[in-house]
């Protein structure tokens, strides 16, 4: 029993006091995990934005008095609900995605002059439970063209997403936009309609493009990264 | 003798030592911190479940009871959907039916491609507008723009009308990932014509929206109000409701 005679005096040496310690360790052990809050599926994770896409807006196909803006987004990662995966924050089932494009043209005083699109006429996509956002509470001075989805839990990882929004014609532009992903939480169940609110609570967003990089409609740009 | 040294004697004849004894009774206090914080958990998600039930069952009535005496103003937007896919032809009858004066102002379609996915498809209607022309005309110009995104990114083809000048990533590269090319592939096989209507949604008034909340059955899966772009959820249909 070397080992036990290295250990320090105040170590009991009794089978049954080691017996009770290891118990009451194992207690305090239990007690610990229990109490210990785990970071929710909610809890963001480093960055929960795409990995890849790229964004057109040009002349619709629908017709001249319309704009299309076609993303496509996809996610290169593991597989949904592991904590290193890009898609963790989308594991319950009241998580919410949303791709945003806004308008703005900041070096003008009347920026609504050089918007070359207003007013969302239709869309398509094939997230899950796709909506499109209503301009309620939107800043006035900014024209959001935002796509999202309701089930976000049901994202995939490298499945392309797009998400296409005709607009009405404005101006010809060029109009600045910025391109920007937001992740929050719904409690409208079933919240599956052509115009919703379904992002009653935003958890974070991550500005992708911002308007300082001055990228302008109409154009078609490919973005990579950050992984 | 007091009943404390007692106690502490007898404890010390089964336990050795006063350590040992402090060591049970931080077990003893933790197992039953864990039993209480499990119980007293139980029971509050006994009393959230319980009062959200209670507080829902005494909403329903109330807004039925409201609604049947024509005190619940439901008239404006209104989503219909429906039990299973139709054709717009056959939901157009379906909402007239329902709702014979109200307005169309979305028409959601759905399709499923080879691989699984779903694409939604909604095309909004502005006033002065036929819904009957106009979405199929929008569901074509959108399942050729689908399909065309796909075929892009598969070859990366670019139109060269696109302008791709700018870009904040190297050249476009043709998708190699199986199960994104699988996906791609199918969308590239997008068929229009299996697009199935999924819901409308409606402008209506007093009358056809009680008219409409009436009509849930067969073909009508629910009714909801949609107030400020939000959801306010099914309303059951009240039995021999008229409008008021």
């Amino acid at each position: 029993m070397t080992t036990l005679q290295a250990l320090p005096r105040r170590y009991p040496r009794d089978p049954r006091a080691r017996a009770i310690v290891a118990f009451a360790a194992l207690l305090m052990l239990t007690f610990a995990l229990y109490v210990h809050q785990p970071p929710s599926a909610g809890a963001l994770y480093t960055t929960f934005a795409p990995t890849q896409g790229d964004i057109d807006g040009k002349v619709s196909a629908f017709g001249p008095t319309y704009r299309d803006h076609n993303s496509q987004m996809i996610w290169q990662t593991s597989s949904a609900c592991v904590s290193t995966s890009r898609l963790y924050n989308f594991c319950t089932i009241d998580d919410v995605f949303e791709h945003e494009i806004w308008l703005h043209n900041y070096h003008v005083q009347y920026p609504e002059s050089y918007r070359w699109a207003h007013y969302n006429q239709g869309y398509s996509s094939n997230l899950p439970s796709p909506y499109i956002d209503v301009p309620d509470s939107d800043p006035p001075q900014e024209w959001g063209i935002t796509i999202g989805s309701v089930d976000a839990d049901n994202l995939a990882a490298y499945t392309w997403y797009y998400g296409n929004i005709v607009s009405n014609a404005d101006n010809p532009g060029p109009n600045w936009y910025k391109l920007r992903f937001a992740v929050g939480d719904t409690d409208v169940p079933g919240c599956v309609t052509g115009r919703a609110w379904c992002m009653l609570s935003e958890d974070d967003g991550y500005i992708r493009i911002p308007f300082t990089s001055y990228y302008t409609f109409p154009n078609h740009l490919y973005w990579y990264g950050p992984y | 003798m007091s009943i404390s040294r007692s106690v502490t004697t007898g404890a010390r004849r089964v336990f050795g030592q006063p350590w040992e004894l402090g060591l049970l009774a931080i077990a003893l206090v933790a197992i039953v911190a864990m039993v209480g914080r499990v119980g007293a958990a139980a029971q509050d998600g006994r009393q959230n479940v319980a009062s959200a039930d209670k507080r829902l069952a005494e909403a329903a009535l109330q807004r039925q009871a409201a609604l049947s005496e024509g005190r619940v103003d439901v008239s404006g937007e209104l989503l219909i959907s429906f039990t299973s896919g139709l054709t717009l032809h056959e939901a157009l009858e379906v909402v007239r039916q329902a709702a014979p004066n109200a307005t169309p102002t979305v028409i959601t379609y759905q399709i499923e491609d080879s691989s699984g996915i779903i694409h939604t498809i909604g095309s909004f209607v502005s006033e002065g507008e036929d819904a009957a022309e106009k979405a199929p005309r929008f569901l074509a110009a959108q399942v050729e723009s689908i399909r065309g995104m796909a075929e892009a990114r598969l070859v990366c083809a670019v139109p060269e009308a696109a302008g791709t000048g700018e870009s904040l990533a190297p050249d476009c590269e043709p998708e190699t990932h199986p199960t994104a090319q699988k996906h791609l592939e199918a969308q590239a096989n997008l068929d229009a014509a299996a697009a199935v209507v999924r819901s409308i949604q409606i402008h209506a008034s007093q009358t056809d929206a009680i008219s409409a909340y009436n009509a849930v059955g067969d073909e009508i899966l629910a009714v909801e109000q949609i107030l400020n772009g939000r959801v306010l959820g099914p309303i059951v249909p009240v039995e021999g409701d008229t409008a008021k």
